[in-house]
């Protein structure tokens, strides 16, 4: 009883302390959320192509022929098509000076002798010269041409075989050359058509669960947890040794403490992300009913309570406070990635996948991912719940220990 | 003399955590670098294959989807695929349709296969594109097959045609011949050709990050020293706290210098990434502007640990900012001037943070001649 007064008390002492310190709350809420606007809108800026500003790309015919004007008007218009892509055909010097001005990505060139060698079976290499100041779009450029010289290089192997057997034939030089040159066109056309050979759907269970939905819900998780952290951190006590040791006097321990800081920012960050996430939901049109938002919320206070123990475990074990804090951040940034905010779980490596349904972020973040974008109506809380458990066990043994050996 | 004391005292008493704040950015960067790196090789992704067609040519194509490194195959039926890809938990699934090997013969190649995706499949365009490349080598084989058939009908050679063999010609050359390549560079500057145009996680920038943290906490002196209790000592002396400062900045810069010549021989042994001296200056300068920067700072502050959460958020914001961690493309199109703010950018652009370095010295100099008040 006695010590659950003290715990109240410490949590009014601190909530005071943070209304203090108004200037750097006011800091602690805006820099995440900075932070994680500027990231997310580099991502998006990446992830979705801006419609109409394709990736443009030079095409320097050095060889001349008929066979390579061919390819070039070919690969010059199957690209107009896409809006991803466009390839323009230019001189040596041209393309030279687009890339000073910046107005190209990349430019690849169908080098001297490039159909002679082609018909004869030389190998060929195809020079892709790249923009340094657009390390992306040449990125998706070359992987562009690559798939393009492996659709070619199968087709080229094809017409091989075929001017291998016609060889065989009475045919005259001329004729086989002719037919050589049909066969090549006929190739080419063959192996651009290659879409049809795909019938594609795209499955849709919810509208929610829209990939820009996805990312503001792990850009929220994000934020939270950082806010978490900082409002940990910030509560840190900065009395003196001697102030710690009237302290001891009073019979205030380590733990009341430590529950104190951890009540206060518990509550004021999740007050704060959960106004953020009724804003969100409001702006997303996503359909959120009181019994959604109370299993929601009872999963983030699990989730936050379980991080919250585990930053001040680490500050239990460290004595050094650089050291502590530098962990802190690790620690988090650690949680956050195996969450899957950062990088959906589904592409982390098989070995790893075993592991993830024992990890409590990925639970976490996955059932705060079904819920809002799926729509699920229905909760298991029991292994957060039994973590949490475990954790404040931990983290309670830990805190009495030290008492017990600082004294 | 005794100024020289002060200093060899300072070091004295802390020159375990300065060394362990000297070293640790470059062990952190060398730990993250290689455990991402084997992280990255391990990743696959998770795709569901289904194969209706039993005939041979259906099932090399569905090893030859197993053997890509890139994927990792399951098999099971169709339904339960589906299920699985609306709970996220493939990526897509691809159909062999039947009738595969038939059609493939026949040199029809309309719809032979199914693919389904998510509007969660990030990696869908490069998997089916991987898959529909495997396909068409088959069928582009069976095409030629056909023409040489009537070819050799015109000639009167029908006898002599054996569609296997030109298959296995045409795989022949197709492996014994690699025919077609692409090289690729950025620019004739570079000299060599560069195989790897992208890496997602650079180890200049990881470095960067990991120094902007270690920068501010090697720097917490200044704030240890210019507490209201020491000051008062400070008028006891025969130099003034100043000069006693820019002198401590001066050691810790020839430290961290000497930190950095350990981390370029990390860089070009440990990590392979090369060293050109193009890249020596820019990160010199670098280091200036970021001890400036956490010196300056610390004039600011009065807690320890406010400075510390300033140099954690410092490197969050600026590694950003530089590119680090998502490059900058799309933005420095459309905002120039984020190059320009942030001193991790041209590091990884090899420049010289010119409006930096001019600022902080313009700082430095007036913190300097103005009388005993503190600056901001």
């Amino acid at each position: 009883m006695q010590s659950i007064r003290k715990i109240l008390f410490f949590t009014t002492e601190y909530l005071k302390q943070l209304k203090k310190k108004r200037a750097t709350l006011l800091l602690l809420f805006l820099f995440p959320l900075i932070l994680i606007g500027l990231l997310v809108g580099l991502a998006a800026g990446l992830i979705i192509p801006e419609e109409n500003s394709p990736i443009r790309v030079a095409l320097v015919d050095e060889d001349r022929t008929k066979e390579s004007k061919l390819i070039s008007t070919l690969l010059t218009e199957t690209a107009n098509g896409q809006s991803t892509i466009e390839i323009l055909p230019a001189s040596k010097e041209e393309a030279g000076r687009l890339m000073k001005e910046n107005e190209i990505s990349t430019s690849f060139s169908l080098p001297k002798n490039f159909t002679d060698d082609l018909y004869e079976g030389e190998t060929v290499t195809i020079p892709m010269i790249g923009n340094p100041s657009r390390p992306i779009d040449s990125f998706i450029a070359k992987q562009l041409v690559d798939s393009l010289a492996r659709y070619i290089a199968a087709a080229q192997a094809n017409i091989l075989v075929i001017n291998d057997y016609a060889k065989g034939t009475s045919m005259t030089r001329e004729e086989r050359m002719e037919m050589m040159f049909e066969q090549f066109i006929d190739f080419t056309l063959y192996t651009l058509g290659k879409d049809q050979l795909m019938d594609e759907e795209v499955l849709k269970n919810a509208a929610t669960s829209s990939p820009i939905n996805y990312f503001v819900l792990s850009g929220w998780f994000i934020v939270y947890s950082v806010w978490l952290l900082s409002f940990y951190i910030v509560l840190a006590d900065v009395e003196s040794k001697s102030m710690a040791a009237r302290m001891r006097l009073f019979g205030v321990t380590v733990g009341q403490r430590v529950a104190g800081r951890l009540l206060v920012s518990l509550f004021v960050s999740s007050l704060l992300a959960g106004i953020t996430f009724f804003i969100m939901i409001k702006v997303l049109q996503i359909e959120f009913y009181v019994l959604d938002m109370m299993r929601f919320g009872i999963f983030s206070l699990l989730y936050a309570f379980i991080l919250l123990c585990g930053i001040a475990f680490i500050e239990a074990l460290l004595p050094t406070k650089k050291i502590a804090l530098f962990l802190q951040c690790t620690f988090v940034f650690g949680i956050v990635l195996l969450s899957g905010a950062l990088i959906p779980t589904l592409y982390f490596p098989q070995s790893f996948q075993d592991i993830l349904p024992y990890l409590f972020s990925p639970i976490a973040l996955g059932w705060m991912m079904d819920l809002v974008l799926e729509g699920r109506n229905y909760a298991n809380y029991t292994s957060l719940a039994i973590y949490s458990c475990i954790v404040f066990l931990i983290l309670w043994t830990s805190v009495s220990w030290k008492e017990r050996w600082s004294r | 003399m005794n100024l020289l004391t002060a200093l060899y005292f300072r070091l004295k008493k802390e020159w375990k955590s300065v060394f362990c704040w000297l070293i640790a950015p470059i062990l952190l960067t060398v730990f993250v670098m290689k455990t991402f790196g084997a992280l990255q090789e391990e990743s696959e992704v998770p795709i569901g294959l289904i194969i209706e067609d039993s005939s041979a040519l259906a099932q090399n194509l569905a090893y030859e989807i197993e053997k890509n490194d890139m994927l990792f195959v399951r098999y099971m039926e169709l339904d339960d695929a589906l299920h699985k890809l609306k709970q996220h938990e493939l990526d897509s699934v691809f159909v062999i349709r039947e009738g595969y090997g038939e059609s493939v013969l026949a040199n029809r190649r309309n719809g032979l296969i199914e693919a389904y995706s998510s509007n969660r499949s990030f990696a869908y365009p490069a998997i089916s594109e991987t898959i529909m490349s495997l396909a068409q080598q088959d069928i582009s084989r069976s095409k030629a097959a056909m023409v040489i058939r009537l070819l050799f009908h015109e000639y009167g050679l029908e006898n002599e045609w054996d569609y296997d063999e030109i298959i296995q010609k045409s795989v022949e050359k197709q492996k014994n011949e690699s025919l077609l390549h692409t090289s690729f560079s950025y620019g004739e500057q570079a000299g060599q050709p560069d195989e790897r145009p992208l890496e997602l996680l650079n180890s200049r920038a990881v470095w960067a990050f990991f120094t902007i943290i270690a920068a501010f906490f090697l720097f917490d002196w200044m704030i240890k020293e210019s507490r209201p209790s020491m000051q008062v000592r400070w008028l006891y002396t025969s130099t003034s706290f100043k000069s006693h400062a820019v002198r401590m900045l001066g050691l810790y810069s020839y430290l961290t210098i000497l930190s950095d010549v350990l981390t370029l021989f990390v860089f070009h042994f440990v990590l392979q990434d090369p060293v050109t001296w193009s890249f020596i200056l820019p990160m010199f300068t670098f280091r200036v502007t970021l001890n400036l920067f956490a010196f300056l700072l610390a004039i600011a502050y009065r807690q320890l640990f406010m400075y510390y959460m300033t140099g954690v958020a410092a490197a969050l914001l600026l590694t950003v900012t530089g590119g680090a961690v998502v490059p900058l493309d799309a933005l420095s199109r459309k905002w120039g001037w984020v190059e320009v703010i942030s001193p991790v950018r041209s590091l990884m652009t090899t420049t010289i943070p010119v409006a930096w370095i001019l600022l902080l010295f313009i700082v430095l100099a007036s913190w300097f001649v103005r009388g005993g008040k503190r600056i901001a």
